[in-house]
C-alpha cells in the first residue's frame, strides 16, 4: 500500500518532467521546419532552416570550435584530475582542504570565471602588462587577441574551473580500488606511477565515463564562458554553437535557425552520450555479475 | 475568546478594506508600465524626466527596467508571447515591428499624433519611420542619435602636430593618424566587438558613398552598386583602419574608448553620439576638448532613433495610457529634458535649441535637413540579415585572410537574399 502511495507522489512530478522537458523538446523539433521568425509560426518550409544553418560560415566556425574545445577540455581535465585526484588519495594530512582548494574554481560561476579570466590574460591589463611592467619586455600572451589561439585561451579557463569535479569523480573512484592489492604491487617492486598509470584506469573506468559524459554536456552547452571572455571574437573565431544558438533566437529574430541550431546539438550530444552511457552500464553490470 | 476572535476579525475586514480603497484611490490614473533599459545615471535622469511630467498629468508610471542592451529583447518578447504585454517598450526603429504587426499584437497612437499635429513638427523621413502600412503613427520619438560620429582629443591632435581636421576618411585623415601615432599615441581607437565594427563601417561607407550610394544598396539591392569600385574603395578603407588597432582593443568596450580620448591618450574614434554623454560626465566642452564631425562630402545623420513602441492588451485603459504616455513625450520640455540629459537630440524640430552643446548644433543642422538624413540598415534589412551583414563585417575586420572580393562577393549574396 505504502509503495502505491509512493508512486502516487511522484506523478506530478513525471507529468511536470515528461510535460515540460520532453514536451518542449517536440516543440523545438518542430519549430525547427517551420519558417518562425520572432514569434512561432507554424508555417512548414522542411528543411530549409537546416540549409540555412549548414550554409552559415558562423555555424561552421562553431562547430570546428566546440571540437576543437571539446577535446582539448575533456583531454585536459581528465588528464589533470585525475593526476590531483591520485595526489590527494595519498593520505596526506590537510586532505581536506586541499579537495576544498581545487574543488572551489567549480564553485564559481562560469561568468566570473570568463570575466577574471579576460582580465588576467588581457594583453595590457593582465599578465603579459604585469611582467612586462616588470621589466621583461619581450614577453607576450595575447592569445585572446589573436583570431587562431583565443579559442585555447578560453580551454585554459574552462580546465581550470572544471579539474575540481573531475578530481572529486576519481577520487570516489580510488576509493574504491583494493588497498591491499596496491600494497602487493608495491612490494612486487612495481613504481608508483606505473600502477597509477596502466593498473588503475581500468579500474576506475566508470567513473571516468562518467566525467565524459558530464564534460561533454558541459562543452556542447557552454555559452556564458564564451559571452563572459570573448563575446565570440575577435571577429567570429570563439563562436560556439550554444551562443548562435541563444543569439538567433533573441537577437536576431530567427527561431527557425535557432531551433534547428538546438536540435542539432541534442543530436550531437545525444551520439557522444549514448555509447558512453551505454558502455558505462556494461562495465558495472559485468562487475556485479563477477562478484564486484 | 470568542470576543477576541470577533475583533481581531473585524480589525482585519477594516484594515483590507482600508487598504483596498486606499489602492483603488491611488491607481486611479492610467497605468503605463514601461520595459526600457535606461539605467545608467545620465539615462536615468533623462527618463525621469518623462515619468515627472507623466505623473504630473494624472498618469501612474510601473518602471519595469532591465539592464544591459542584450537583455532588452528577450525581456519584451517573453512579456508579449507571455500574454502579459508592457505598456510601452524601448525599441529602435526598424523592420523588426513586422513581425508583431502581421500578428496584431501592437497599437498605434495615432489619435495623440493627429491631435498634437506630429506630422507638422516632427521630419519627414522620421515620421515615415514612425508610419505602419495603413499610414498610422505607432511610435512615440524620445531622442535622435546619430552612430557616425568621428571624435578627436584636441590636445593628442595638437601634440602630434595636426592642422588639418579631417571631414572624410580620406589621406587627410590617415595623414593625421599617422602623426599621433608617431608623437606616441593611439591613434585610431577602436574596440574589437562586432557592433562597433559594424558602427564603424557604416560609417566609412556613408562618409564615402554618400546618400544615393547607401540608398541604393540598402533599399534598392542593386548589385552593380555592390559590385562597383565605391564597394571596393569602401572595404578597402575600412581594412586599412583595422591595422591602425592597438593590442587593447579586443573586446574593448565604447566607453573605455572614449575615456582614452578624455584621458588624451588616443587621437580619434568613431562612435554614436551617446558617446558625448562621457565627454560631458568628464566635464570637457565640445570643441574646445574634444572635436566632433560627421564625416562625409556633406555632414550626412544616420537617422537612429530611440522610440517607444506601444503593444496591444486587454487591460481598459491601456489605449489612454500610450496615449497620454505619447502626449507628454512630445511635450518641448520633456523633449529637452530628456535629450539634455541623454546626449541625444529631440526629434521635434521646433524646440529651443540654446541649452545643446556645439556638437548637438551640428548635429541639428544635419538632421532637420532632408536632403542628408540617411535611414540605418536596421530600417532596411530585418534582424536576420542585419545580423548577417555584421558578420561579414566583424570577420572583415578581424580576418586579413578574408579578400576584399570575396567580401565583396558574400556582399552580393547577403543582399540579394534578404527578405
Amino acid at each position: 500500500m505504502n509503495s502505491w502511495i509512493a508512486r502516487f507522489a511522484l506523478v506530478p512530478a513525471a507529468m511536470v518532467a515528461f510535460g515540460v522537458f520532453v514536451g518542449c523538446l517536440l516543440w523545438t523539433l518542430v519549430l525547427s521546419f517551420t519558417n518562425s521568425k520572432l514569434l512561432p509560426s507554424y508555417r512548414w518550409v522542411g528543411l530549409d532552416q537546416y540549409e540555412k544553418l549548414f550554409s552559415s560560415s558562423r555555424w561552421a566556425v562553431s562547430v570546428e570550435n566546440i571540437v576543437v574545445f571539446g577535446i582539448w577540455y575533456i583531454g585536459l581535465c581528465l588528464l589533470f584530475g585525475y593526476i590531483l585526484a591520485v595526489l590527494v588519495d595519498q593520505r596526506v594530512r590537510g586532505e581536506a582542504l586541499l579537495r576544498t582548494i581545487y574543488l572551489s574554481p567549480h564553485a564559481m560561476s562560469l561568468i566570473v570565471t570568463g570575466l577574471v579570466w579576460a582580465w588576467f590574460l588581457n594583453p595590457q591589463l593582465g599578465l603579459q602588462g604585469f611582467l612586462r611592467g616588470l621589466g621583461w619586455e619581450s614577453f607576450s600572451f595575447a592569445w585572446l587577441a589573436d583570431p587562431n589561439l583565443a579559442i585555447y585561451a578560453v580551454v585554459i579557463a574552462a580546465v581550470w574551473r572544471g579539474t575540481g569535479l573531475v578530481m572529486i569523480l576519481m577520487l570516489a573512484g580510488l576509493r574504491g580500488v583494493d588497498q591491499e592489492m596496491l600494497k602487493n604491487l608495491q612490494v612486487d617492486g612495481v613504481p608508483k606511477w606505473r600502477v597509477y598509470a596502466q593498473v588503475v584506469p581500468p579500474i576506475v573506468a566508470p567513473m571516468i565515463l562518467t566525467s565524459v559524459v558530464l564534460l561533454a554536456a558541459g562543452v556542447i552547452n557552454s555559452y556564458d564562458l564564451i559571452v563572459a571572455m570573448t563575446r565570440g571574437g575577435p571577429g567570429i573565431s570563439t563562436e560556439v554553437p550554444g551562443k548562435f544558438v541563444m543569439e538567433h533566437f533573441f537577437a536576431r529574430a530567427d527561431v527557425g535557425v535557432a531551433t534547428a541550431g538546438a536540435t542539432v546539438m541534442l543530436a550531437a550530444l545525444v551520439v557522444i552520450a549514448a555509447p558512453l552511457l551505454y558502455l558505462r552500464s556494461r562495465i558495472s553490470q559485468r562487475r556485479e555479475a563477477s562478484g564486484g | 475568546m470568542a470576543m477576541k476572535r470577533k475583533a481581531s476579525a473585524l480589525a482585519g475586514l477594516l484594515a483590507a478594506t482600508a487598504l483596498g480603497l486606499g489602492y483603488a484611490i491611488a491607481q486611479d490614473g492610467p497605468k503605463a508600465d514601461v520595459i526600457h533599459i535606461w539605467v545608467s545615471a545620465g539615462e536615468s535622469a533623462a527618463i525621469n524626466v518623462v515619468v515627472d511630467q507623466f505623473k504630473k498629468e494624472g498618469g501612474v508610471w510601473l518602471d519595469s527596467a532591465v539592464a544591459g542592451g542584450q537583455n532588452l529583447v528577450p525581456a519584451v518578447m517573453s512579456r508579449i508571447a507571455g500574454g502579459n504585454p508592457p505598456t510601452a517598450y524601448q525599441a529602435l526603429a526598424g523592420r523588426a515591428f513586422e513581425d508583431l504587426w502581421e500578428q496584431g499584437l501592437l497599437n498605434d497612437i495615432e489619435e495623440t499624433a493627429t491631435a498634437d499635429n506630429w506630422r507638422d513638427v516632427l521630419p519627414a523621413p522620421l515620421v515615415e519611420i514612425m508610419e505602419n502600412e495603413e499610414g498610422k503613427i505607432f511610435l512615440i520619438p524620445l531622442g535622435m542619435h546619430g552612430p557616425n560620429w568621428i571624435w578627436y582629443s584636441t590636445e593628442v591632435l595638437e601634440k602630434s602636430g595636426v592642422t588639418e581636421i579631417p571631414t572624410n576618411f580620406d589621406e587627410t585623415f590617415f595623414d593625421a593618424l599617422d602623426k599621433v601615432e608617431a608623437a606616441g599615441y593611439i591613434g585610431f581607437v577602436v574596440g574589437k566587438q562586432s557592433f562597433q565594427e559594424r558602427f564603424l563601417m557604416e560609417t566609412v561607407m556613408l562618409a564615402l558613398g554618400g546618400k544615393d550610394y547607401w540608398n541604393g544598396i540598402w533599399g534598392d539591392r542593386d548589385d552593380t552598386l555592390v559590385r562597383s569600385d565605391m564597394t571596393r574603395k569602401v572595404f578597402e578603407t575600412f581594412r586599412r583602419l583595422s591595422t591602425y588597432a592597438d593590442e587593447g582593443a579586443a573586446g574593448r568596450t565604447w566607453p573605455v574608448n572614449t575615456n582614452l580620448l578624455i584621458t588624451n591618450k588616443g587621437g580619434f574614434n568613431v562612435m554614436g553620439d551617446w558617446a558625448k554623454g562621457e565627454f560631458k560626465a568628464a566635464g570637457l566642452t565640445a570643441l574646445e576638448d574634444y572635436g566632433c564631425v560627421l564625416p562625409g562630402d556633406k555632414p550626412w545623420f544616420l537617422l537612429q532613433a530611440d522610440m517607444m513602441a506601444v503593444p496591444a492588451g486587454p487591460e481598459p485603459d491601456r489605449a489612454a495610457a500610450q496615449n497620454l504616455l505619447a502626449h507628454v513625450a512630445m511635450e518641448k520640455d520633456v523633449q529637452v529634458g530628456f535629450n539634455l540629459n541623454k546626449g541625444s537630440l529631440p526629434p521635434r524640430t521646433d524646440v529651443p535649441r540654446e541649452a545643446f552643446d556645439d556638437c548637438a548644433q551640428r548635429g541639428f543642422d544635419s538632421y532637420t535637413d532632408p536632403d542628408l538624413t540617411v535611414a540605418t540598415v536596421n530600417m532596411f534589412f530585418t534582424p536576420k540579415d542585419a545580423g548577417l551583414w555584421e558578420d561579414l563585417v566583424s570577420e572583415f575586420f578581424n580576418n586579413p585572410d578574408l579578400s576584399v572580393d570575396e567580401a565583396i562577393d558574400r556582399l552580393s549574396t547577403i543582399v540579394q537574399e534578404a527578405d
